[in-house]
């Protein structure tokens, strides 16, 4: 078994309650993480995302590893902001892993970021555990990536698993009308 | 024959965070976040929460000043209960974080007091007074946990005051 070194990676923060921010970093930093960047609001988080891609020597991150971002917020809220990264042209990286943060634990709630193409929802209120066990997950558990005319986002469905009965789904891997792209 | 249009897009991208965490030949199985590491940070974490209450004191300020343009001015209640209804949400959240889970107790009741079809009568603005003021008795009595015999106290008199003015 060995231990995760987080050292280089850069994840940012997005969040408009400081209290919140400051609890995130510093939890990420003592998982060790190398560089956690903080933003009070979605607006200036797109800003930096397009610097990075645009000049990452003026932004100072030569690239961003993940983004935590709470749902509630104004004017831009976590499920805008996840909106602009999953489709916006400008998105620095349509694929990069999106971790929502909220207070909203109902279902309906949950399937909604989950249908702009969350990576992983952790609910408030939250731990040190609860923390490190969402790094682990968007880390070591990453998603085939789907596109259709309805969504872009990480599949939704998390298991692939054998079932009896008649087949009834539309497509699958083989069909010609999917095509699998390696990246 | 005409080949079909491709509708479905599957991406399969490297896993490069898992690398870059681990290294080469590192799987979800062999790697993992050491227990003296996760203890350290809780350390941290216990350290950051522990100002918790001076910090609130301004949201709580906040929500005070909301409930009193509830019980001054009528005709705009319905205004100042969407705001009240956001700030319940974000203590909702924080309270269980932040070590008082009671906050988040009394937050998640003010949210469903505070909905869309939340009656807009004085009785109704003291049912909000009453988890406001259960909600401040909390943070500034630096009430952690259940609270014991306090919070067992303190959620008896938000019952008593739904009760009574319901």
């Amino acid at each position: 078994m060995s231990d995760f070194d987080l050292s280089g990676f850069t994840i940012i923060v997005v969040d408009d309650n400081s209290y919140m921010v400051s609890l995130i970093k510093s939890t990420l930093l003592g998982l060790g993480v190398g560089t956690v960047k903080t933003f009070g609001e979605a607006k200036d988080a797109i800003e930096f995302l397009k610097l990075v891609k645009e000049n990452p020597v003026k932004a100072g991150a030569m690239q961003v590893d993940f983004i935590v971002s709470n749902w509630q917020m104004a004017p831009i809220d976590g499920l805008m902001f996840l909106r602009w990264v999953r489709t916006h042209k400008e998105s620095f990286n349509r694929f990069i892993p999106f971790l929502m943060v909220t207070g909203f634990g109902d279902k309906e709630k949950v399937e909604e970021a989950r249908d702009l193409g969350v990576s992983e929802v952790m609910a408030k209120p939250f731990s040190v555990n609860s923390v490190a066990e969402k790094v682990m997950q968007i880390i070591t558990s990453q998603r085939q990536f789907v596109q259709n005319q309805t969504y872009f986002g990480p599949d939704r469905r998390r298991k692939n698993l054998p079932f009896k009965g008649e087949e009834k789904r539309l497509l699958n891997e083989k069909s010609p009308e999917v095509k699998i792209i390696y990246e | 024959m005409e080949k079909p249009q491709v509708s479905v897009r599957f991406y399969r991208i490297r896993n490069r965070l898992l690398e870059k965490a681990g290294g080469i030949g590192a799987t979800a199985e062999n790697i993992s976040f050491p227990p003296e590491l996760i203890e350290e940070t809780e350390a941290q974490f216990q350290e950051v929460i522990s100002d918790y209450p001076d910090w609130v004191q301004g949201t709580l300020n906040k929500m005070t000043a909301l409930v009193e343009v509830c019980v001054n001015f009528p005709d705009k209640r319905v205004n100042s209960y969407r705001k009240i209804q956001e700030i319940a949400h974000e203590m909702k959240g924080q309270g269980g974080t932040f070590g008082y889970p009671l906050v988040s107790t009394f937050g998640d009741s003010l949210y469903d007091f505070t909905g869309s079809n939340a009656g807009v009568s004085d009785n109704h603005v003291q049912i909000i007074k009453a988890h406001t003021d259960a909600m401040k008795a909390t943070i500034n009595g630096r009430i952690h946990g259940d609270g014991g015999q306090v919070g067992i106290e303190l959620k008896a008199m938000l019952s008593a005051a739904i009760k009574r003015f319901q």
